[in-house]
């Protein structure tokens, strides 16, 4: 059969006008679409999540008096500690808006927090992404930076009404300007590759050549906080070696991630105060 | 409206679902499953070309919607695939569960490998091989042991709107 007779056949005749339909179809449209047909299946996972809660409520009420007494003490050490970093922390925002004053330097970007239960985690082969609780509702905006208490969780890449999708940190769809700590020489972080069965991990290119890390000496990376979606100073991971490019102009490497970033429950989204200032 | 896209659409959206909820629990480990080639079977053996296609197309583009491909990259995929599995199906055979099974696994396994041009990454660059087979493996055997179910659910669906698909493929213009 010749290719003309093939394409002639009507099943591809049909299948060529769905997709010359498809291609000719109003972007405005297929965003509607994409939105609407997402938000059809939102509550089926919003439903599993609040099961996962209900059921995790329940394993919680099998626990012991006792048990639960202990848990209340140790919170509240842990409370008393974070009552005065609190207070430290005032302190220092203090010292760094009379710094800035007296030296008349731009002010930081600052944030409001927002925490969300996550609703789905996807660890696929080629992305990585989270489902989390809170949308529109909650004034998040695409790009917003998302951390936990281990560090950079990854960034808001989309938002609906009561949902958000974060690609994570450990995505290779995700890129971020990093600094070793100690360190003010930016270089660039991507996520993945990730092996199976193990924690999540990313890579540096870009390294100046006199940073150093081994997998008996890690180096602890920070965001630089360029590009105005992160602020400076919050943990990436740990790079494991460094070897030089093939330019041999600088380095580049491994870096482990947070092993709690496969099993997150919840997180803080950094919603900018001033966003124009950013 | 004809109940069979719809029972089906909703199956596919269903089979999402539970796909979306397995991963959430296999990301500990962390592994994935891909089980979009479960979609394809009960269209490609069962269904008339014109049914088949919009159900195949509005499946993709659920499927679509929750994932960070050009939206309507699978529906498109999910057609071609069901164009051409509906073309050559007269020369294969089609009754029990065996052809299910294996049409769903090598639908699967070419939807599995088309994702990263989907999704704009380099084969091998974002992924290391092991993790490509692992979850390449686990995606197989879990659509291998999930087919004859789908199949079943769908077809049961189907019946309690009225229509019985072994019956209609054997009726003239039917898939048999």
């Amino acid at each position: 059969m010749s290719p003309l007779q093939f394409i002639r056949q009507r099943p591809f005749a049909l299948l060529g006008v769905v997709g010359l339909l498809w291609l000719l179809t109003p972007v405005a449209l297929k965003r509607l679409a994409r939105v609407s047909l997402f938000e059809f299946g939102a509550p089926a996972d919003f439903a599993a999540s609040y099961a996962r809660d209900l059921q995790q409520y329940w394993s919680l009420r099998t626990r012991s008096t006792n048990e639960l007494l202990q848990t209340a003490r140790d919170l509240a050490n842990l409370n008393a500690s974070y009552e005065t970093r609190i207070q430290e922390n005032e302190t220092l925002r203090e010292e760094v808006r009379r710094l800035e004053e007296a030296l008349h330097l731009p002010s930081n970007p600052e944030y409001r927090t927002e925490i969300a239960r996550v609703v789905r985690r996807d660890f696929g082969t080629w992305s990585q992404r989270l489902v989390i609780r809170k949308g529109r509702n909650a004034g998040l905006p695409v790009g917003a930076p998302v951390i936990f208490s281990g560090g950079v969780v990854g960034r808001v890449a989309e938002v609906y009404a009561y949902t958000a999708a974060v690609d994570l940190v450990s995505s290779p769809t995700l890129r971020i300007a990093a600094v070793a700590d100690g360190d003010s020489r930016p270089f660039s972080f991507e996520g993945g590759p990730n092996p199976p069965f193990t924690q999540a991990r990313g890579s540096v290119e870009f390294v100046p050549l006199d940073v150093y890390a081994s997998p008996e000496a890690p180096k602890r990376i920070v965001t630089a906080g360029l590009g105005g979606v992160f602020p400076a100073g919050i943990v990436i991971g740990y790079i494991q070696n460094l070897e030089l490019d093939t330019g041999g102009l600088f380095k580049s490497g491994a870096v482990l991630l947070d092993p709690r970033l496969n099993e997150l429950h919840e997180v803080a989204v950094l919603v900018p105060l001033n966003p124009e200032q950013q | 409206m004809d109940p069979r896209w719809i029972v089906i659409v909703l199956a596919n959206a269903l089979l999402a679902f539970l796909g979306g909820q397995i991963n959430h629990y296999l990301a500990h480990l962390p592994i994935s499953v891909f089980l979009l080639g479960l979609c394809l079977p009960v269209a490609g053996l069962r269904l008339r070309l014109r049914t088949g296609l919009i159900a195949m197309f509005l499946s993709g583009l659920f499927v679509d919607a929750a994932r960070p491909v050009p939206f309507g990259s699978t529906a498109l995929l999910l057609a071609a695939l069901f164009t051409c599995w509906h073309a050559v199906r007269s020369r294969l055979p089609r009754d029990g569960v065996a052809p299910v099974v294996v049409g769903a696994l090598v639908a699967n396994l070419i939807l599995f490998l088309a994702q990263p041009f989907l999704l704009g990454a380099p084969l091998a660059g974002s992924a290391t091989w092991g993790r490509l087979v692992v979850d390449l493996l686990c995606s197989q055997v879990v659509v291998a042991l999930l087919a004859p179910w789908f199949l079943a659910l769908q077809e049961q669906a189907l019946l309690l709107r009225g229509v019985n698909l072994a019956e209609e493929v054997r009726e003239p213009g039917g898939a048999l």
